[in-house]
């Protein structure tokens, strides 16, 4: 039994792991089982008249060598443009079909793959780099493809092929497909055999392929600290070594390509001229009629063309394995989170909120980020969170938020446990404004009408007025219309936030939590956002993960973190008696000019 | 920004260059043969080696179609068996040949590989970060990395083969006419047939190769997009309508494609019944002739033989066409960076020497990233005395960062000049201006290595005493220590992710490495995180200690103890002085000091 790693991960029996996956994706086939038939139905007469094609040829040269007459030999001449045609509708069906299955099903795919990391996110992606997530969405579902449009039926034309020619070459003398089966088995079974001398390069291959293009992007991503303690030389040294030993194993790769390129060819040559030399014999002996030669030799050649094609498939199917398997694990990602069955309707909620003796670790081997956390906040108080970077202020809102659940301890929103909520009732409760909110690839507007879907243009204006955002947008010369995102117009941090402010005002939900900025910002921006955000916590229950001292000062109450664990909480006042944490944090925050 | 993804900008990069290709494609071609310049005479080997087998097919099928043919008319077997022994031993041949074939290829793209990486990042070194920041990482990427692997291809396998399968059929119709002129002729006609007729497919093809390439951008971006904004996404409950979205576009991709394959199959398709009817009249044709007596069977059997080999270079001239049309992609991509004029170069007189004293002075300087956008810099003057320190203060966008780049020579400025020394920054060396200067900035980029590594960045020579004793100066040794593997902790990208003020704290020990006589700070930025703050603050003092300083300041403590301070706003110098006759001037100094205050 020989182990296989996949993408790290070790699989006992390579074998089974192969089929399981293999046949995994057949089934995926199922919802188009008709247009499988009809696929398979053209590849088979594809297979036949390719065969017959050849016997017809080799058969008229061999009556003509014989003698014949125009007339004996008419209905042969009919049959070779009748097949010719036939075989060119035959492959041309064949291959559109296989494709349009193939392709309907990645897009299947590539929707199923999003389904099933929208509920795993945000704990999916960050252990992940995104970069790696939409290569296997592109590139790895486009490698399953291979499966579908190239693998199932060149296997089965594979198989039907050479078997028909071997009946054929029975159906002359019994001796002849012996003679060819032995040069089968050869082409067959040499690929098979030295494949895992080819998988082994090939996984090297990949490996320094990544290495050497990583330190490339390294070497780029990082020029400027490059240039400026001038290790240009030593860097560019590097990236030619790396170069050298890529070429290496890559010489490897090609050699062993061409051995086994050069023995499979020279097999099947040689396995056929073997038949024809026994042929030959067999007519020297006079117990085979000379015009039965071309057909012999036509017939020992088609045995071998698809078979060579199934070595190329073989190799495919090492890629394929490979990515299905990115995919399947996508696909088989259990949601960090799921909702309660029994999930009753909310009915109108009381917006405050409570954390509980909440203990809470990203990762079993992690220590806890959050312990013990209690505190709580009254319906329309304003709760300032305070406390060093890496204290779990950004943990209490992914808790919030429900993107995990605390492994002790409870978060309650109205007095309820909020995994008695919904999904949708829990995020429609909650708002979080932060600077670098994002932005998505299309237009202001769309980006702000995230907040609502069914807000309309004139409720998307309101909101931007009320953000004080809207006199801006207006002043680009696209207006609303205009796009973001990565593609789209760069805009100013403080703009951003006004967007994701607006965003909140048109969500309207009774809790807010907001994200402060922490980077200096012009004096007319500063303003602008402290009116918005004014105008966004009337009324509502606030959650300030506050870095201003303003913001701190006018708070209702504050609460400071400290490695996970509440110090001190009271308000503004309170804290500032005496040596405390907090006292501490204000002075410094007090030295900051910009 | 650092996180971008080069996906989405290597399909809209080749996209784009794909458009310029097309218009571009008769200029390239000649450039782009001379870059393979060192490979000739190995593409010249792997042609021979290619027509070799050719030529070794032709005449072992001929062979054979001559011993059948013998075998017909009655030969002995004793004169027919040495024939196919000689075939055989033919087709040994042509199986080695193939194998040579293949390292022949191997060989020509190492080639290129090598030279080419290197020739793209020394020019990358010498365009410089100021180059670097108004592009995308994503576009070098695709130039330096994919363009690079594409060309291997193409100069390895695709320019061989192409030459090959047009020389060819030379051979093969100078043999055939030998047999029979006729037969020849037709088919030489089928030939040509099978080369144009599928030709008129091609304006529909790539318009429709264009509307894929659109598809798959949009699908990619789309999803990149969800990605990244996903967990805002949730947060809106806007969730499962973007699963729909995606849904849609996924679809629009399957139709896309379908278009293209039904243009691609119909191509290949009208290309294979040509080529296969060719050889059925020929065959046809010459069955009747043989019968009439005007052709001798030995000729049809070579032909029935010969069957489909006839065609084969059209097949192959397709892939190589596609391997071409790539190939020319990359190039364009690569010319455009390696066409590219560093803006900044050492001047033919500049000097190694070090200045005699770390002064620095701007006299008048004027500078603007983008011809027709307001300047970022407008007649700044200034000058900082050796061992001073400078705290710069302005707005986001006054000005300040463009200060620190123009003084590391990223840019040169478009009026005015920046001296070091009393000498102007043209008469150094670029080598030696750097090595005078140390900059310590809010992000800090660290390689895909050890801490060690990253500390030795400065220094490659420091020994881990060294490393040890700066990192204590810099208030991160401790932090180090704690981490699992210490100083061989593996950071970067793919490595141990470090906080903002550790990987800050690094940076100090670094600079503290390099031990220049001119320090450019950079200060973090405010945030209520008391127990970093006070750490990185005292490494900075401790860096300050001795060096000429310019400082971009955020904190009230810095700019009271430097020993002037120059306010920017929209890049020009408003104000300069100590703090408290700043204070008291009452300015757009004292405004900013007071703003953020809270009694």
């Amino acid at each position: 039994m020989s182990t296989v790693t996949i993408d790290g991960k070790r699989y006992e029996n390579d074998l089974k792991k192969t089929k399981h996956i293999l046949l995994r994706l057949f089934r995926m086939v199922r919802p188009w089982w008709g247009e499988l038939t009809l696929t398979s139905l053209a590849a088979l007469l594809n297979s036949a008249s390719t065969i017959a094609l050849a016997a017809v040829s080799a058969l008229i040269v061999g009556l003509v060598a014989e003698g014949t007459d125009l007339v004996e030999l008419r209905p042969y001449l009919i049959a070779l443009g009748f097949l010719t045609i036939l075989k060119a509708v035959m492959a041309w069906a064949e291959q559109y079909i296989s494709h349009r299955i193939a392709y309907s099903l990645l897009a299947m795919m590539r929707s199923r793959v999003f389904e099933a990391i929208e509920p795993a996110a945000p704990a999916y992606i960050l252990k992940r780099r995104s970069g790696d997530i939409i290569s296997m969405v592109m590139a790895d579902v486009e490698t399953v493809e291979l499966y579908f449009a190239h693998t199932l039926m060149p296997t089965l034309v594979a198989l039907v092929m050479p078997l028909t020619a071997l009946i054929i070459l029975g159906s002359l003398h019994w001796i002849l497909p012996l003679v060819l089966l032995p040069f089968l088995f050869l082409v067959i079974g040499i690929p098979i055999k030295m494949h895992h001398i080819g998988d082994a390069i090939a996984k090297r291959l990949r490996i320094e392929f990544g290495e050497t293009n990583a330190h490339m992007v390294d070497s780029i991503q990082g020029l400027r600290e490059i240039v400026v303690f001038g290790r240009g030389p030593s860097r560019l040294h590097e990236v030619e070594s790396n170069s050298l030993a890529l070429t290496e194993t890559q010489r490897r790769n090609s050699r062993y390509l061409g051995i086994l390129g050069g023995l499979t060819e020279g097999c099947s040559m040689i396995g056929s001229l073997t038949v024809l030399v026994v042929g030959v014999l067999m007519v020297g002996k006079g117990l085979l009629p000379s015009h039965q030669l071309p057909l012999m030799l036509l017939m020992a050649s088609a045995a071998f063309g698809p078979v060579i094609n199934i070595a190329k498939v073989a190799k495919q199917v090492a890629m394929i394995m490979a990515s299905a398997d990115r995919v399947f694990a996508v696909l088989d990602e259990p949601a960090i989170v799921e909702e309660y069955p029994d999930v009753k309707e909310v009915g109108s909620i009381e917006p405050t909120v409570a954390f509980e003796d909440v203990t809470f670790r990203y990762h079993p081997d992690e220590p806890p980020v959050l312990q013990n956390v209690s505190f709580d906040a009254k319906a329309g108080e304003k709760l300032a969170i305070v406390g060093p970077s890496g204290s779990g202020k950004t943990t209490l809102v992914n808790l919030l938020l429900r993107f995990w659940d605390p492994q002790h301890g409870r978060v309650v929103i109205g007095g309820r446990d909020i995994r008695k909520l919904s999904f949708v009732d829990l995020r429609n409760l909650v708002s979080v404004v932060q600077q670098d909110a994002y932005l998505f690839d299309t237009t202001i507007r769309e980006n702000i009408r995230i907040g609502n879907p069914n807000a309309s243009n004139a409720d998307i204006e309101d909101a931007s007025r009320k953000a004080y955002i809207h006199d801006f947008i207006t002043s680009l010369p696209d207006g609303y219309d205009t796009r973001l995102g990565e593609r789209g117009a760069k805009i100013s941090g403080g703009e951003r936030q006004r967007i994701s402010i607006a965003r909140a005002l048109l969500k309207d939900a009774p809790i807010l939590i907001l994200d402060e900025a922490t980077s200096n910002l012009d004096s007319e921006n500063e303003r602008m956002i402290r009116d918005g955000i004014d105008n966004l916590m009337e009324g509502r229950t606030t959650l300030v993960i506050a870095h201003r001292l303003s913001t701190i000062a006018n708070a209702d109450r504050v609460v400071v973190l400290d490695h996970g664990r509440v110090v001190e909480s009271g308000t503004h006042a309170d804290l500032m008696k005496g040596e405390s944490m907090y006292a501490r944090i204000i002075r410094v925050q007090r030295d900051v000019i910009m | 920004m650092k996180s971008r993804l080069r996906g989405i900008f290597l399909l809209c990069g080749i996209y784009d260059m794909y458009k310029y290709s097309d218009a571009a494609r008769s200029t390239i071609s000649w450039r782009l043969i001379k870059l393979a310049r060192s490979a000739w005479a190995q593409i010249l080997l792997a042609v021979i080696i290619g027509l070799g087998v050719t030529l070794i097919n032709l005449a072992q099928l001929s062979i054979t179609g001559y011993a059948i043919g013998q075998m017909f008319s009655g030969a002995d077997v004793s004169v027919v068996l040495p024939l196919l022994l000689i075939a055989a031993i033919m087709i040994i041949l042509r199986a080695w040949l193939t194998y040579l074939k293949e390292m022949i290829a191997h060989y020509i793209a190492a080639g290129i590989k090598i030279a080419l990486r290197n020739r793209i990042y020394a020019h990358l070194l010498a365009l410089g970060p100021g180059f670097l920041e108004q592009r995308q990482t994503g576009e070098l990427l695709a130039a330096a990395v994919d363009g690079v692997e594409t060309l291997e291809i193409y100069f390895g396998k695709y320019l061989p083969q192409l030459i090959i399968t047009l020389l060819t059929p030379i051979f093969i119709f100078t043999y055939l006419t030998i047999l029979d002129w006729q037969l020849a002729i037709i088919l030489a006609i089928f030939f040509i047939a099978a080369l144009t007729m599928p030709q008129w497919f091609n304006p529909s093809a790539r318009r429709e190769r264009r509307r894929h390439w659109a598809a798959i951008a949009e699908l990619n971006s789309y999803f990149i997009d969800s990605l990244q904004g996903l967990v805002t996404l949730k947060a809106f409950n806007h969730g499962k309508q973007r699963g729909d979205e995606i849904s849609q576009r996924a679809t629009d991709l399957c139709s896309a494609i379908m278009r293209v394959i039904g243009i691609n199959f119909a191509y290949i398709g009208v290309t294979n019944l040509i080529m296969t009817s060719g050889a059925a009249v020929a065959l046809g044709w010459g069955a009747v002739r043989v019968m009439e007596g005007t052709l001798s069977i030995d000729v049809l059997l070579i032909v029935l033989l010969l069957g489909n080999e006839i065609y084969k270079p059209i097949l192959e001239l397709n892939t190589a066409y596609h391997g071409g049309l790539q190939g020319a992609t990359a190039a364009g991509g690569i010319f455009n960076l390696l066409d590219t004029e560093p803006d900044v170069t050492d001047t033919p007189n500049a000097t190694s020497t070090p200045p005699l004293s770390p002064s620095i002075g701007f006299e008048d300087v004027s500078f603007g990233y983008d011809e027709g956008k307001r300047p970022a810099l407008l007649n700044l003057s200034f000058e900082i005395n050796p061992g001073e320190t400078v705290a710069l203060v302005g707005r986001s966008g006054s000005g300040k960062t463009t200060v620190v780049n123009l003084l590391l020579r990223f840019w040169d400025p478009q009026h005015g000049r920046i001296t070091l020394g009393r000498r102007s920054l043209r008469d150094y060396a670029l080598d030696t201006l750097r090595a005078q200067i140390s900059v310590v900035s809010q992000d800090t980029y660290l390689f895909h290595g050890t801490i060690a590594d990253n500390l030795r960045i400065s220094k490659p020579d420091a020994t881990e005493e060294e490393l040890e004793i700066a990192a204590r100066h810099a208030n991160a040794h401790d932090f180090i220590k704690a981490l699992p593997q210490g100083y061989n902790t593996i950071v970067g990208e793919r490595g141990t992710r470090l906080s903002g003020g550790e990987r800050q704290r690094i940076a100090i020990a670094r600079v503290l490495l390099k031990d220049t006589p001119i320090l450019l700070l950079d200060e973090a930025t405010s945030s209520v995180d008391a127990e970093n703050e006070a750490i990185i603050q005292e490494a900075l003092d401790r860096l300050k200690r001795g060096r000429t300083t310019l400082v971009i300041a955020h904190r009230l403590s810095t700019v009271i103890n430097a020993d002037r301070i120059i306010v920017l706003d929209s890049g020009e110098m408003v104000e300069s002085g100590r703090h408290d006759d700043l204070i008291r001037a009452g300015g757009i100094y004292a405004q900013l000091v007071s703003a953020q205050r809270v009694s």
